[in-house]
C-alpha cells in the first residue's frame, strides 16, 4: 500500500526482556547464503522444509536448514548469525513467518531458465 | 414566517418533504412556488389548503383512484375561492371544511352508510351507536332500507343539507361524522370512531395551530404520532417522550402538520416496501426523492427486485456531481420499511453510507466493479440465489465470505467467474487494512486523505492481477492442474490456514527450471506470509486468478 518497507516484527517477551525480531531481514540474509548452491539441490531442501512447515515441527525444520548450512564457508556466516539470534522455541504464528521468510528467500535464487529456452 | 427548512431531526424532516410531496400531488407547486407562496401568506397554505388536500390524498390512497377522477373540479374552485376572499384562519378553516372537504366526501359517506345498512345485524346496531334521537328521521330511514336508491338519494340529501347549513349539534354530530380512519395513527385526534363531525373539525384546528392546551395528545412525541419512536409509557427516560412538546412551538410553529405527513414522505416500491432517501438538505433531498418517482415506472418492469437500488444510486451519483459535493453522499440515509402500522413494524431499516464507503463509491470505475450482482447460493437453493454486492458493500457487511462462496461455485462450474470479484477483494483488503488502524481521532484521521485511496487500489490491482493471473499462469501451464491447485487453496482459505495455503502454493510453483519472478515472491512475503489482516482476501485474489480463464 504504502512505499515504505513493509516488515514483520515479532516480539518476544521473556521476564523483564524483551527482544523484537525483524523477519524481513532474514529473508536476505537466506537469499545471499543458498544463492551459489545447485538449483536441484534447493528444490529437495525446500520440499522437505515446506514439509516440516506444514506440520508445524519446529525440530524437523530447523534440523535441516542447520544440517544445510552446517559448511565453513563465508557465506553461510551471516545466517548463522543471524538464526543465532533468532533461534528459540518460537511462538507458532513467529515460527512461520521466520520459515516462509526463509523458504521465499532460497526459492528467490532459482537461476532458472532463460525465458524461451525451454517450456 | 420563513420559508421552510430542514431541522436535522429526521423524522421532522421526513414529515416537512411529506408535506412538500403532499402539496406537490394535490396542488402541483414544486419546492420553490410552495415556499413562496408560504412566504407571501403561510396562513392560507396551512389553514386553507393543507387540510383539504390531506384528506383529498387520504380518500384517494383508500379508494385507489388518481387524481383526474376524484373531484378534481374541486381543487380549481379551492384555489379560486381562497385567492379572491378574505379571511382569518378560524373562517378560513371553517369554510374551507364545510365547503370543500364535506362536498369531498359526499359520495364516501353514502358508501359507507349504505354498507353499514345493507347487513341486518348491522342495522340493528346503527339504532344504538348512533344517538340519532329524532325518532322521525329513523322511520324513514328504516322504510327507505328496501330500496338502495332511494336510501342513497336521502342520504345524499341530508349530507347536502348539512353542508348548507353548516350546523350540527352534538347529538347528530356523529351521524355526519367524516368517515375517516387509519392504522397508522389508529385513534389519533381526528381518525378516532367515537368523534363526530364537529370534535373532528375542531381537534384537525386545533392540531394545525398546535393547541396543545385543548388537546393534551400533542403535548407529547410519541408513536401515536410516529410508529418509529418509543411509547411514552414504554420509555420515559428516552427523549421526546417525557417532555413537552411546548417548547418546540416558538421553533417549529406546524409541527404537527409536518409530522402527520410523515407517511408521504416514503415511496413505495413493489415488493421492496418504502423508501426515503434523507439527506440533511431540503432542497437535495427533494431533488432525490422528485427523481426516483420520475424512475418509478422504468423500476416497476424491473423483474429483480433489488433494481431499483441500481437505478437509485445512478441517479444519486448523477445529482451529487450536480451539486459538486461528495459531502451529501456521505451524509445520505435510507430509510425504508415493509409495513408499519400499530401493531407491526416490518423490515425497518436505517442505512447511511459511511465516508470511506462514499469516497471509494464516488468513482466510476470501482462503483461499477462493485455494482454486481453475483450468483452466490448453488442452484439447489430455494430462493434468492444471487446477491448484490453494492448493498451489502454500503451496510458495511465483510464481502470475503460471499466471494468464498463464489469461487466455490465457480470451481463446481455452476457459474461464470466475474471480473469484478477481482476489484471488490482489493477494496475488501485496503477498508481491513484502515479499520485495524486503531482509534478515531489518531492521526490517520486528520492526515489521510481517502480520495488517495481510490488511486492506491488501481495501483495495486495493477500488480496483483497480473501476479495471479499472468505469473501463475506461466508457473503452471496445465489449466486442469489450476484448477486442482485452486480448489486446495479454496479449502485452506475455508479453514482460515494461512500457513496450509503458502505450502501448497510454494509446493506448486518451487520448480528451479522455471524463472520465478523475485516480485511474485516478494509480493507473496508481503501480503500474505507477513500479513495478518487482509491475507485472506490477497488469497483469495490468487485463488480466483488461477481459475479466472479470459486471461
Amino acid at each position: 500500500m504504502s512505499n515504505e518497507l513493509v516488515e514483520a516484527v515479532w516480539t518476544l517477551k521473556i521476564g523483564e526482556k524483551a527482544e523484537t525480531f525483524k523477519l524481513g531481514k532474514i529473508k536476505e540474509v537466506a537469499k545471499k547464503a543458498f544463492s551459489d548452491e545447485s538449483d536441484s539441490y534447493k528444490q529437495k531442501l525446500i520440499f522437505a522444509l515446506l514439509e516440516a512447515t506444514q506440520s508445524k515441527d519446529q525440530n524437523r525444520f530447523f534440523y535441516l536448514l542447520l544440517h544445510a548450512i552446517n559448511k565453513p564457508k563465508e557465506k553461510f556466516k551471516e545466517l548463522c548469525e543471524e538464526l543465532e539470534k533468532k533461534y528459540d522455541i518460537l511462538p507458532e504464528e513467529a515460527f512461520i513467518i521466520l520459515a516462509y521468510s526463509i523458504i521465499i528467500g532460497i526459492m528467490s535464487t532459482y537461476r532458472g531458465e532463460k525465458y524461451g529456452e525451454r517450456n | 414566517m420563513s420559508k421552510l427548512e430542514f431541522t436535522g431531526n429526521w423524522f421532522i424532516d421526513g414529515g416537512i418533504l411529506g408535506f412538500v410531496n403532499l402539496m406537490e400531488e394535490v396542488y402541483d407547486w414544486n419546492l420553490e412556488e410552495l415556499q413562496q407562496k408560504i412566504l407571501k401568506d403561510d396562513e392560507k397554505i396551512y389553514y386553507g389548503y393543507f387540510p383539504f388536500a390531506y384528506l383529498y390524498k387520504w380518500l384517494l390512497e383508500k379508494n385507489k383512484t388518481e387524481k383526474s377522477k376524484l373531484k378534481p373540479e374541486l381543487i380549481q374552485k379551492l384555489k379560486e375561492e381562497i385567492e379572491n376572499n378574505k379571511f382569518s384562519k378560524e373562517e378560513l378553516f371553517d369554510f374551507v371544511w364545510y365547503n370543500f372537504i364535506c362536498e369531498l366526501f359526499e359520495d364516501f359517506f353514502v358508501e359507507e352508510k349504505l354498507k353499514l345498512l345493507q347487513q341486518e345485524e348491522l342495522y340493528n346496531k346503527i339504532k344504538k351507536k348512533f344517538n340519532y334521537n329524532n325518532k322521525n328521521d329513523f322511520l324513514t330511514i328504516g322504510k327507505l332500507k328496501k330500496t338502495n336508491d332511494d336510501l342513497k338519494s336521502f342520504l345524499k340529501k341530508e349530507w347536502k343539507d348539512f353542508c348548507k347549513k353548516q350546523k350540527l349539534n352534538k347529538k347528530n354530530s356523529i351521524f355526519f361524522r367524516i368517515p375517516i380512519d387509519s392504522g397508522f395513527y389508529k385513534n389519533f385526534l381526528f381518525f378516532n370512531t367515537s368523534k363526530g363531525n364537529l370534535e373532528q373539525k375542531k381537534s384537525f384546528y386545533n392540531l394545525i395551530s398546535f393547541n396543545y392546551k385543548e388537546e393534551k395528545i400533542l403535548k407529547i412525541i410519541d408513536k401515536t404520532i410516529n410508529k418509529l419512536l418509543f411509547s411514552e409509557e414504554e420509555s420515559p427516560n428516552i427523549n421526546y417522550t417525557r417532555f413537552s412538546s411546548s417548547i418546540l412551538k416558538n421553533q417549529i410553529k406546524y409541527l404537527f402538520v409536518y409530522l402527520i405527513c410523515f407517511k408521504y414522505s416514503f415511496k413505495n416500491y413493489k415488493n421492496i416496501g418504502n423508501i426515503f432517501f434523507y439527506s440533511n438538505d431540503l432542497n437535495f433531498c427533494y431533488n432525490v426523492n422528485k427523481k426516483l418517482k420520475k424512475y418509478e415506472e422504468k423500476i416497476k418492469n424491473y423483474k429483480n427486485e433489488n433494481e431499483i437500488f441500481k437505478v437509485t444510486l445512478d441517479q444519486l451519483i448523477d445529482l451529487i456531481f450536480e451539486y459538486k459535493s461528495s459531502w451529501f453522499l456521505e451524509n445520505m440515509y435510507i430509510i425504508s420499511y415493509y409495513k408499519l402500522d400499530n401493531k407491526s413494524q416490518q423490515n425497518v431499516e436505517y442505512i447511511g453510507i459511511p465516508k470511506l464507503q462514499a469516497s471509494i463509491l464516488l468513482d466510476d470505475t470501482l462503483r461499477n466493479h462493485i455494482n454486481i450482482y453475483i450468483q452466490y447460493k448453488s442452484k439447489h437453493f430455494k430462493g434468492n440465489k444471487y446477491i448484490w454486492i453494492l448493498k451489502e458493500f454500503i451496510k458495511g457487511q465483510p464481502l470475503t465470505p460471499i466471494f468464498l462462496q463464489h469461487l466455490k461455485l465457480v470451481l463446481a462450474n455452476e457459474t461464470q467467474l466475474q471480473f469484478s470479484v477481482f476489484y471488490c477483494c482489493l477494496i475488501e483488503a485496503v477498508i481491513k487494512k484502515l479499520k485495524e488502524k486503531k482509534g478515531i481521532f489518531s492521526s490517520d484521521f486528520f492526515t489521510q486523505n481517502y480520495k488517495e485511496i481510490n488511486k492506491e487500489i488501481k495501483t495495486e490491482f495493477r500488480t496483483a492481477y497480473y501476479y495471479s493471473t499472468q505469473e501463475t499462469k506461466r508457473l503452471i501451464k496445465d489449466s486442469k492442474h489450476r484448477e486442482k491447485i485452486a480448489y486446495l487453496l479454496l479449502n485452506s482459505l475455508y479453514m482460515d490456514d494461512k500457513s496450509n495455503f503458502i505450502n501448497i502454493l510454494l509446493k506448486e510453483i518451487n520448480n528451479p527450471t522455471i524463472n520465478i519472478n523475485n516480485g511474485f515472491l516478494k509480493w507473496l512475503l508481503e501480503n500474505i506470509v507477513e500479513n495478518n489482516i487482509s491475507w485472506k482476501e490477497y488469497g483469495l485474489f490468487i485463488t480466483a486468478g488461477l481459475v479466472y480463464k479470459n486471461v
